[in-house]
């Protein structure tokens, strides 16, 4: 490559080096300015436990998405098509570390939402909606802690085997079993965790 | 198909997986046992309790909730350490073993499915 096209090259990749840097200096700038200057306590509501009750919602959500991606890769590998085979070892291990984060947090916001004062939760569904407290949020308050050991099953079968895997059909339908039951488990706890919220917040 | 061609690297029994499987369903179902026991039992519930406050940061607020989810990660990760060790270097039948795992998970959801606990009182 002569002088002549190494200096055209840089030319041309300065300035879209130098515009990726400014967006990135102005979307900074923004998100300082939001957290020094929005007003996070309205938007979370009182209460000791809003930060942490947000924070599960905040992880539930997140992973409700990974696992949706799981899914699919699990339906590839079922089928024997998986190309992203990494990338089904890797989001099953997320997904785990997400179960887990959000069954401690679902942890925590369990004692106010649990509290013996007559204004919280389980005491308002015990008063008004029985059936809320008794059946809907007790399945719900079991089923998400399922989530935890069969992605861990799932995940820790991913990166013993690794590649070796996708020669045995066995596994590859014990795997694809484990992320489906996965995603059931934590579809249900997600849509009854909305639900209660939506009837009674902590 | 070319694109899942690759070759093994080592030749691993299903036992390991089995393992995982199987212990992770032993897990569930002790959760639904001890859900289902607290429930007709106070003396259960209250030693669950008790059980999860031995380890757990606030368990006291929340009750014996912690010991049953205690008890399930001891019924999980115990078995795993028995099974892994029993199982790790045979060959099962995958069928077999994916079916009572299957069974296994379908009862320990009934389990924790709280109208299902009246059935047992």
């Amino acid at each position: 490559m002569s002088s002549n096209q190494e200096n055209l090259n840089h030319h041309q990749s300065w300035p879209t080096r130098s515009l990726i840097l400014v967006v990135l200096v102005f979307l900074l700038l923004a998100i300082v300015t939001i957290l020094l200057t929005a007003p996070f306590a309205a938007i979370l509501g009182p209460g000791t436990y809003a930060l942490a009750g947000a924070a599960h919602g905040l992880f539930a959500f997140f992973l409700l998405i990974v696992s949706t991606i799981a899914l699919y890769l699990a339906f590839r590998l079922f089928t024997n098509r998986i190309k992203a085979f990494p990338d089904l070892q890797l989001i099953s291990t997320v997904i785990s570390v997400l179960s887990f984060i959000a069954i401690c947090f679902g942890n925590w916001i369990y004692i106010p939402y649990r509290a013996a004062t007559s204004n919280s939760p389980k005491a308002y569904f015990l008063a008004n909606m029985p059936e809320v407290h008794r059946v809907f949020f007790e399945f719900k308050e079991y089923i998400a802690l399922f989530t935890l050991p069969l992605s861990v099953a799932a995940a820790f079968i991913l990166w013993r085997y690794g590649k070796e895997l996708l020669e045995r059909r066995d596994l590859r339908n014990l795997v694809s079993l484990l992320l489906l039951l996965h995603f059931i488990c934590f579809t249900i706890a997600f849509g009854l965790g909305a639900a209660v919220t939506k009837l009674r917040p902590i | 198909m070319a694109e899942t061609k690759i070759k093994s690297t080592e030749n691993s029994c299903n036992g390991i997986a089995i393992a995982a499987a199987i212990s992770a369903m032993l897990g569930m179902i002790g959760l639904g046992l001890s859900a289902v026991l607290a429930e007709h039992s106070p003396a259960i519930s209250a030693a669950l309790q008790r059980l999860g406050q031995l380890w757990m940061p606030g368990a006291g607020g929340i009750g014996p909730y912690s010991g049953k989810e205690t008890v399930a990660v001891i019924a999980w990760l115990g078995s795993w350490l028995v099974l892994h060790r029993l199982l790790g270097k045979r060959e099962m039948n995958s069928a077999l073993w994916t079916g009572i795992f299957v069974v296994g998970v379908l009862a320990a959801m009934m389990l924790i499915w709280p109208p299902m606990w009246h059935f047992f009182s």
